[in-house]
């Protein structure tokens, strides 16, 4: 029997902690025992690029984050979650299913010996994209002059920016704080952080935009996953569909409580029409094509799936 | 006693001598450069609020003071290490009289160079897989620091300390004096 | 495992191998022995691991504002006010030198500034009058355990980092209790008045209190300024460390008594003070991995849990275990090793995290005052010019209150609780 260690960022106690004790408890299942996964919670093994070195020499065998992360070996990899730039989740899925992104993880492949395991958007995370403010979001325009926290990333601050907001870097932790004493009026957030991070208690209007849909990737040593025997493979992929589909509906479930217990304590929460923002970033993103800054074939490869196959 | 305390005699004690004073200097360097990475993280860091209250801010500014930062902490492993701004515990050393003393001085300097040539001896790999760029700390030319240069100070010290090391061992064959000092940092 | 680590630590340590090194040599033997002896890349891959801490950063700003304190004035003034306030009463200059260290805990983040910028004054100051050189140097180590409990703290820093809390709720809770060790001394010195002849001063005329209050008084609020602006949220710590800098360089000014050699000295002083710590955290965090790829603390646990499973019988081995550690491991170095080995226990007894930072914070403190890693008495006997076998005697009957409050803090959690909850809520967030 192997043992393969399995590094994450989240607590045990937290949503995504939980998908990955099932994960473990799955592959237990389906592998008849013959594959146990240790789980290492809260970056107890390090930071990213630590973690990433370490599943690069095999220490660690998989690593569940986000695929950005990998852009280390393949840049194009950056673009796998940008804003606005799907009309929907669906949309999304189909466009990380084209030869465009298959060839950006194959690079990446290549060049590290890491690879996603199985489908790549099985396993989502958020599940989606809110802004918390202190004042209402109705539409594109009440964007226009918001203080928006930011994290230090010239893209989405350049996107906020060409959205008309007034983008302020900060610190994650120091949000609630700073929404509290007005230095900023809004974050962007997973749904799903924005009750444990207390934001509802100082930013009570929560409007789901759908900023962009992003997947945690089970990141694998390709070698370590070529060793292990054909069924034990098998046992091992389907425990990783079986949890994409748990991830669903515990996260969906997860956040209709939530959203429950905000709105029962007074929060307003809207749903605002992605469309014009869509539509807004278009030229934006038509701009970077020309100066060359985005990956070739890009929008070609967004048009392209944007009809349903 | 420092390298400019104690005298030599004689052709290879005295160019022994002269190694150490470099030494001893290179060491003054490295703290000038610790000093200068703390100031700069100083002034980023006042920057950042003091323009605050004008909805003002940098992205840069942080990333780039924690590579400031990680400077500072790697180009001071050689600075502290050479300048004895460590803290030692005399009592049992000197307890052993000057066999101790001069036990303990070998220890110290075969303990130095186990840590520092195991780091070098992984240098190659960790540069190989250390690829990527510190997000955020761009460079006046528009693209952000490569990741290898967080990590190259420390190399660069790890191949001081292992060189003051062998030195040291060279001194104390010849029969120079240890360098030591009355600090007592750290708490 | 474990033992290998802290008996091989513990014995280069004894062998007058620096500190840093030592803590290096243990995690590379460690790493040797262990299943990853042939992946030793992961030594500086976890160096830099733990260098490259954003909330590390506090930790320069508040060793130089205590350094910039001792170079500026600002030091001198606070004592003035003390011995003006307090210095009439049974043993004046032994309670100044402890009431003028819980003052100056409000700006300088580490113990080590205080016995070494303070600790001179106060030293001179009590020989002066007529005190025993070894007590003198002895309350002065002893009332330097206030420093790192008051905010900001250095200790609290980095126990909030490891530990997943947040270090403004680290800083409230050590501020009762560092109030509370402060006032068990002065109880202390009190009672040890009746029985010693100490020197005494005349009381201070109003005016006299005036006049040093009025000096003092920019001196003073700077510790309100500085917590009051972290609690507010206008600054992170590490920026509230650059504003207690920035108020001693005005204040340096003001009082005409900074120039650019003094505060030259004081960058050096404090980028190799912060090059130590951050050289130990880098080994420390190296191990820490190995520790946990390990899983090396959980089977601890199990081992300790196979002991007791009373809470209060549990507490007692842990102060015993951390003042033991405390007298042999310096404070940094001991909190890295201790706080993930040991988390995973006071998770399980059901102790609060912010509490037993505190018991922590504290125990590890005292060992500043005991033999044979007490930094505090190296420092005090040279500052002082007192033997240093002679402290070590005289501190021996201080460590009564020092441990005295230990256990009052760990059997009424309250103590440290209470203010954090009362002012940021129940803890609800971890630290990231
Ligand atoms: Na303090
Ligand atoms: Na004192």
């Amino acid at each position: 029997a192997e043992t393969w260690r399995m590094a994450t960022k989240m607590p045990v106690d937290s949503p995504e902690g939980k998908i990955f004790s099932k994960f473990a408890e799955l592959v237990d299942e389906h592998t008849n025992g013959e594959l146990t996964i240790q789980v290492f919670p809260n970056e107890q093994l390090g930071k990213e690029d630590a973690v990433l070195e370490q599943l690069q020499a095999g220490i660690v065998q998989i690593y569940a984050e986000g695929f950005g992360y990998m852009r280390k070996w393949a840049p194009d990899l950056s673009w796998v979650s940008p804003a606005f730039v799907f009309d929907d989740y669906d949309h999304w899925v189909r466009f990380m299913d084209t030869d465009l992104v298959q060839g950006w993880f194959e690079t990446a492949a290549e060049k590290s010996g890491v690879a996603p395991l199985g489908n790549p958007t099985e396993v989502l995370r958020g599940p989606y994209r809110v802004m918390a403010s202190n004042v209402p979001i109705t539409s594109l325009d009440d964007i226009a002059g918001l203080k928006l926290r930011m994290h230090p990333d010239k893209l989405a601050i350049a996107t906020w920016d060409h959205l008309g907001a007034e983008v302020l870097t900060l610190p994650w932790t120091e949000v609630y704080q700073s929404i509290s004493k007005s230095i900023v009026e809004a974050v962007n957030s997973p749904v799903s952080l924005v009750e444990s991070m207390r934001f509802n208690e100082v930013a009570p209007y929560i409007t789901r935009h759908d900023e962009y849909w992003q997947s945690i990737g089970f990141m694998m040593n390709v070698k370590a996953y070529d060793a292990l025997p054909d069924d034990v493979r098998e046992g091992l992929l389907k425990a990783y569909e079986l949890t994409g589909d748990f991830s669903k509906e515990t996260l969906d479930a997860a956040t209709q409580e939530s959203l429950d217990r905000m709105e029962a304590a007074g929060i307003t929460y809207t749903v605002v029409d992605t469309k014009p923002f869509v539509e807004k970033m278009a030229d934006f993103y038509e701009g970077m094509e020309q100066a060359g800054e985005l990956p070739d074939g890009y929008l070609e490869a967004v048009a392209a799936s944007r009809a349903a196959k | 006693m420092t390298p400019h305390e104690y005298q030599s005699n004689g052709a290879l004690q005295r160019a022994i001598h002269r190694a150490d004073k470099i030494g001893w200097s290179l060491g003054g360097a490295f703290i000038f450069l610790c000093n200068l990475c703390m100031l700069m993280m100083f002034l980023l860091t006042a920057i950042t609020f003091l323009i605050r209250p004008f909805d003002l801010s940098a992205y840069w500014i942080w990333p780039w003071t924690m590579v400031l930062f990680v400077w500072l902490s790697f180009f001071g492993f050689f600075a502290m290490y050479v300048r004895l701004k460590d803290v030692r515990m005399d009592l049992v050393a000197e307890k052993l009289g000057p066999m101790g003393m001069q036990a303990t001085r070998l220890l110290t300097n075969l303990v130095a160079l186990a840590i520092c040539g195991v780091l070098l001896k992984v240098f190659p790999t960790v540069m190989a897989t250390s690829s990527g760029f510190v997000d955020g700390a761009i460079l006046p030319n528009g693209h952000e620091l490569p990741r290898q240069f967080l990590s190259i100070p420390l190399f660069i010290s790890a191949a001081l300390i292992s060189v003051s090391a062998l030195l040291d061992i060279a001194k104390m064959l010849v029969g120079l004096p240890e360098n030591v000092s009355m600090h007592h940092p750290e708490a | 495992m474990a033992y290998l680590l802290f008996g091989s630590f513990i014995a280069l340590i004894l062998l007058r191998v620096p500190i840093s090194l030592c803590i290096g040599a243990a995690t590379l033997l460690t790493f040797l022995m262990s299943d990853f002896s042939s992946a030793l890349q992961i030594l500086p891959q976890q160096m830099l691991e733990g260098v490259n801490k954003a909330s590390l950063t506090a930790v320069p700003f508040f060793i130089l504002a205590g350094n910039l304190m001792n170079v500026t004035g600002v030091t001198e003034r606070i004592f003035a006010f003390a011995n003006a306030l307090v210095g009439h009463m049974k043993a004046g200059l032994a309670q100044v030198n402890i009431l003028s260290s819980m003052i100056f805990a409000g700006i300088s983040g580490a113990a080590v500034a205080d016995c070494a910028g303070l600790g001179a004054i106060e030293i001179k100051a009590m020989k002066e009058a007529g005190y025993r050189g070894d007590f003198s140097a002895a309350v002065t180590v002893a009332s330097s355990v206030i420093g790192p409990l008051i905010p900001p703290s250095i200790g609290m820093v980095i126990y909030a980092f490891l530990a997943q809390q947040s270090i403004e709720r680290m800083f409230l809770a050590g501020l009762v209790p560092g109030i509370i060790v402060g006032l068990s001394l002065m109880i202390y010195v009190r009672i040890a008045a009746i029985r010693n002849d100490f020197p005494t001063q005349p009381r201070a005329t109003t005016q006299q209190v005036l006049h040093s209050g009025r000096d003092g008084f920019l001196a003073l609020i700077a510790p309100g300024i500085i917590l009051g602006s972290i609690m507010f949220g206008f600054v992170t710590a590490t920026e509230a460390g650059v504003l207690a800098c920035v108020y001693c360089l005005i204040l340096g000014f003001w009082y005409g008594e900074l120039t650019w050699a003094k505060f030259w000295n004081a960058i050096t002083d404090s980028s190799m003070m912060t090059a130590v710590i951050m050289i130990i955290i880098a080994f420390s965090i190296a191990m820490g991995w190995l520790l946990a790829i390990e899983q090396a603390p959980q089977a601890i646990a199990e081992h300790v849990f196979a002991l007791t499973e009373n809470k209060n019988v549990f507490l007692a081995l842990l102060i015993v275990f951390i003042l033991f550690v405390g007298c042999v491991v310096e404070g940094v170095p001991a909190k890295l090793i201790l706080v993930p080995t040991l988390l995973p226990l006071v998770d399980a007894y059901g102790i609060d995290r912010v509490h037993f930072g505190v018991i922590m914070s504290l125990g590890l403190l005292i060992g500043i005052a005991t033999p044979p890693m007490g930094i505090g008495l190296y420092i005090v006997s040279e500052v002082g010019r007192v033997r240093l076998e002679r402290v070590t005697v005289a501190i021996l009957p201080f460590l009564i209150p020092l441990i005295g409050s230990l256990i009052l803090i760990t059997y009424l959690p309250a103590i440290s609780t209470f203010l954090p909850d009362l002012i940021l809520g129940p803890d609800a967030m971890s630290g990231r």
